[in-house]
């Protein structure tokens, strides 16, 4: 039975992770139908920015305790929304009507972009980096299972910032504008709301919680490297697909039912067949509900 | 509209110029083993070609019927592994294994096609990865595909009494074959079909509206591309003389998807420009190879930006985008 | 106007086959290569398109990962077999000849190292050294034996790569089944383990190594778990909470150092007490850096003796030293590797290949690392391998004799 807790620990912070990043691309895909392929690299970013922030704070006392972690995060979190933003303006804003596939396109030409800057960046470079701060493996025990603060931590996190997102969204009227733009671009135009600002507030927003999960990841794993963001990209799409692309509180969802998947999945095939259960989740979902387990909240378009 | 442009200058100069061309090309290619002595060229060219062959086949369904694949390189592996499982572990006769190759590859576009076609685009686009994804998973971890090393020891065979094993003769078997299927895939894109596709490829409704079966063509498309790729895969592995899981990954996909891009989609010369550039590009800029990938990245987006039909588009296809 | 657009396109196709004759001409041996993402790489090398002389140098090809995630290694390589070229050139060099390398980049891939094999095949080259990664040189030994090029082997040791016995291709690492009996028997005799657990990365040399461990546990120790994790992965908490359910005395690692150093972080953390020992592929200090000097503290690692291990070693790594700066695992191995083709060229009184590649199989000399000669198989005869701890943050030899 403590196993079975275990693994659900283990789930619930891989999990975290995916659901801080699917938050991102369901948020894009709202507002302007596009599956942003370079999203996961802005969590490999984030990690980036914050390893950096770190080193450079290290050198103050206060670098490698909580505020120094917060104000690397919240760096981390700034540059890369900037980033999100400037990709957004540059790349995808002039390709807004093209047909669906050049978007498409551009995005993963960004994706192999940003992954390659990382890589020949010298500072960065392409060997595994170690994040100079991490989060250690104290905790206490409960039913047998060794439950860290580092678990609570990252789970934690993931919450407020969802929670926080949720709020801003729902009740804000910077929100129900974004809401807006996602359910009917041209009325809200219409209504004086100016999209393209709105649009590029999505991709801030979506771009903060992938930093942010990059930069727990850092912490947690104690290890970046700038092709992280690929695989985890693509999981988070079927994150988000998996509760109902468009649909907040269903990226949160699909991000810890995915969790769950595959942890349990590896615990009864094997870890070689893990990312055939994610992608298989996937393929399941598109052909017998493709809207998602809540549903998708988009206006509807081929 | 644009469509008249040949016309406007008189029929005979621009079909002469074109035949011209073509012959000159042609002439080109069949001197180059004998003009070069450098093995190096010959492999260059010889790469060039498959990546020609490959970009024909995934032209099919991006170009021609509007599909963005993102798991081509799925249907290139079972290919390779149908023909080195074959011939090395079952001792079947090349020819066999070869057409067994094509039709293997065909039948997996098959269940694959079926789940995803009726898919709108950018989920097709995701599902395509994630079949690519597994298949290669999946071939990483059976038995029977070799696992992580994969198969290895392929011998190639003899056509004709020359030995395929010879740069040279397959320099000419891949010539040959890219020939016969520009051929083949020209005519198909000016046949009934390939203007059913530009249909579909343009205005699904409207072309529902007009009675066109969509899945029927969009799963004839899917057949078609993979069933090239298989094809293209069981001489990679001839050529290769190994198989295993590393040669068909994601990135594998992305770079036949970039030749078909760049060339032009649903543009046959295009595709061909486009699969011998992702060949050649890398080599010019071996000085700073490192680079390489991120100049891919760049020059998609800055294609997408800029000239999204491509370095040599069709004429027909001027007026989408 | 129209017909200008036509000749355009045509000039832009002739001017891209021109382009390939002149890069293959013009250009000089380069030792880049992209591709450090997983089998991306699609290009061959490039090289001189002019033939070797007939008098003057000797030219030994090597295909080693000089980009990608193993550059490291292969530099490194490189770097001995220039320093060993030097020495033996400025002491005449070989039947009145100098030495020359002609490196070509295989990046640990199959598809760049066999073009990179085709490519240095097709020079004049009259033995080759080549081989870290054994996936990716797997493809590439039928390619050698065709062409009758003797090749010598200074890190790979998957045992699929004597499988096909070929004459040409000679081994100097010991193989993964020494490597795998290292440590089966380590783990059993030193850490009185009971149950151990074998994890592998699902890569050709990993799980080679994990199935030939499982082999020499049989009847000695249960083997509790044989689990895969896949690289490039962060997480392996599902497959260590699994383990840790099945409580083993000691783990085995096969695959290598960045998920290894995530592995024995991960596993201290989740309250794994078992013993850890790591194969030679995670032989790297980023390995303790990664799992964190406490959680590393007592791990094992079965390696092939270093640059630091052998009797030569006192005066060698010195020298190496100087030149290069710290050598890493498989410095002294290509080192022997290039005085074993220049052994061998010298017995053969020629630069014909055959007679090259079966001189290199009669070898019979003495290198850094001990005796070298090979079996009929190809292998290193009386290979071994030997275990480092970590101890204090730094690997320390504890076992160095067979066995």
């Amino acid at each position: 039975m403590s196993q079975v807790l275990e693994q659900l620990l283990n789930a619930l912070v891989i999990g975290s992770f995916y659901a801080l990043v699917a938050l991102g691309y369901s948020m894009v895909y709202g507002i302007i139908r596009l599956i942003n392929f370079a999203h996961g690299d802005l969590y490999m970013l984030g990690a980036f920015f914050g390893y950096s922030a770190l080193l450079l704070l290290g050198r103050f006392s206060f670098g490698a305790g909580v505020t120094g972690v917060l104000l690397a995060m919240l760096i981390a979190m700034g540059m890369t929304g900037g980033l999100g933003v400037l990709v957004e303006r540059v790349a995808y804003r002039p390709l807004r009507e093209a047909p669906r596939i050049i978007p498409l396109i551009t995005a993963l030409g960004m994706s192999l972009f940003l992954e390659n800057a990382v890589m020949v960046f010298k500072p960065w470079g392409a060997s595994f980096r170690v994040y100079p701060v991490t989060l250690g493996r104290a905790g206490f025990e409960l039913f047998g299972v060794h439950i860290g603060y580092a678990h609570l931590a990252i789970f934690a996190m993931a919450l407020c910032l969802m929670v926080g997102l949720h709020f801003f969204v729902e009740r804000s009227t910077l929100g129900k504008a974004m809401r807006a733009v996602a359910f009917d671009r041209e009325a809200a135009q219409l209504m004086g709301i100016n999209a393209n600002r709105m649009i590029s507030m999505g991709f801030f927003l979506g771009s903060i919680m992938a930093a942010a999960a990059g930069v727990m990841a850092g912490l947690y794993y104690g290890q970046i490297n700038f092709l992280m963001g690929f695989l985890v990209g693509l999981k988070a799409f079927t994150a988000s697909v998996l509760g109902g692309i468009g649909n907040l509180p269903g990226a949160m969802l699909g991000g810890m039912l995915l969790g769950v998947l595959e942890v349990f999945g590896t615990s009864a095939v094997g870890g070689q067949w893990k990312d055939v259960f994610a992608f298989g989740a996937l393929i399941l979902i598109l052909v017998f509900k493709p809207t998602g387990l809540l549903g998708e909240r988009t206006a509807g378009r081929m | 509209m644009n469509t008249g442009n040949l016309r406007s200058a008189g029929p005979g100069l621009g079909r002469l110029a074109r035949t011209g061309g073509v012959v000159l090309l042609l002439a080109a290619a069949v001197a180059l083993p004998f003009v070069s002595s450098s093995p190096y060229v010959l492999d260059v060219a010889i790469l060039m070609l498959f990546y020609m062959c490959l970009a024909l086949g995934l032209n099919v369904v991006v170009g021609y019927a509007g599909l963005l694949d993102l798991g081509y390189a799925a249907y290139f592996a079972v290919g390779a592994y149908t023909l080195g499982i074959l011939t090395k572990t079952f001792h079947v006769n090349f020819w066999l294994a070869l057409v067994a190759s094509g039709l293997f590859a065909m039948l997996l576009g098959a269940f694959i096609g079926m789940t995803v076609l009726r898919l709108r685009s950018d989920y097709l686009t995701m599902v395509t990865l994630g079949f690519g994804e597994i298949i290669r998973i999946t071939a990483n971890n059976l038995k029977i595909t070799g696992g992580p090393t994969g198969i290895f020891g392929i011998m190639a065979p003899k056509v004709f009494g020359l030995s395929l094993g010879q740069p040279r003769n397959i320099y000419f078997v891949m010539l040959i074959l890219v020939v016969l299927t520009t051929i083949a895939m020209a005519r198909l894109g000016n046949s009934r079909v390939g203007r059913a596709w530009a249909c579909l490829r343009e205005d699904q409704d409207a072309a529902e509206a007009m009675g066109i079966n969509t899945l029927g063509y969009k799963l004839l498309a899917y057949l078609t591309g993979t069933f090239w790729g298989g094809l293209t895969g069981a001489f990679f592995a001839v050529k290769m003389t190994a198989v295993s899981p590393n040669s068909f990954s994601f990135m594998q996909s992305v770079t036949v998807l970039m030749a078909v891009v760049m060339g032009g989609m649903g543009s046959v010369p295009g595709v061909i420009l486009g699969g011998a550039l992702v060949i050649l590009l890398p080599e010019l800029l071996r000085d700073i190879a490192d680079w390489r990938y991120l100049v891919f990245g760049l020059a998609l987006v800055l294609l997408m930006l800029f000239r999204p039909v491509g370095l040599w588009p069709a004429r027909r296809g001027q007026e989408e985008v | 106007m129209v017909s200008f657009r036509n000749l355009r396109r045509l000039s832009s196709l002739l001017l891209a086959l021109a382009l390939v004759v002149l890069a293959g001409c013009g250009s000089a041996p380069s030792q880049q290569q992209p591709a450090t993402q997983s089998g991306g790489g699609t290009q061959s090398e490039s090289g001189s398109s002019t033939p070797a002389p007939a008098e003057g140098d000797i030219l030994i090809g090597a295909v080693l990962p000089i980009t990608g995630g193993s550059a490291k290694m292969g530099q490194d390589m490189q770097n001995s077999i220039q320093m060993a070229f030097d020495e033996i050139n400025a002491q005449g060099g070989v039947l009145g000849r100098k030495l020359k390398l002609e490196v070509h980049d295989d990046a640990c891939d199959p598809q760049t190292a066999v073009a990179a094999a085709n490519k240095v095949v097709s020079l004049d080259v009259v033995a080759v050294i080549s081989g870290y990664c054994s996936g990716a040189f797997l493809p590439t030994e039928p390619i050698y034996h065709n062409a009758g090029i003797g090749v010598v082997v200074p890190a790979a040791n998957a045992v699929s790569l004597t499988e096909m016995a070929y004459e040409e291709i000679n081994l100097i690492n010991a193989t993964n089944r020494d490597q795998a009996r290292t440590a089966a028997d380590y783990i059993v005799n030193q850490w009185n383990a009971q149950k151990v657990a074998l994890i592998h990365d699902n890569s050709a040399f990993a799980l080679e190594l994990a199935e030939l461990t499982r082999e020499f546990l049989q009847g000695r120790a249960e083997v509790v778990a044989f689990e895969a994790i896949t690289p490039g992965e962060k997480d392996f908490s599902a497959v260590l909470t699994s383990l840790k359910g099945k409580e083993p005395d000691a783990i085995y690692f096969t695959g290598y150092y960045a998920e290894g150093g995530l592995i024995i972080n991960q596993a201290r953390g989740l309250g794994i007490t078992a013993r850890i020992m790591v194969g030679d592929g995670a032989n790297d200090p980023t390995l303790v850096e990664i799992a964190g000097a406490e959680n590393a503290e007592g791990v094992a690692i079965t390696t092939s003796p270093g640059a630091f291990d052998f009797t030569g070693s006192n005066e060698w790594v010195p020298r190496y030293r100087e030149r290069y700066g710290e050598p890493g695992p498989y410095s002294v191995h290509a080192y022997d590797a290039a005085y074993v083709v220049a052994e061998a060229i010298k017995q053969a009184g020629s630069t014909d290949r055959a007679a090259v590649a079966e001189a290199i199989r009669n070898i019979n000399i003495e290198g850094i690392s001990g005796p070298i000669s090979f079996n009929e198989v190809g292998n290193r005869k009386d290979g071994y391998f030997i275990v480092l701890e970590v101890k204090n943050g730094e690997f320390t030899v504890v076992q160095r004799a067979p066995r």
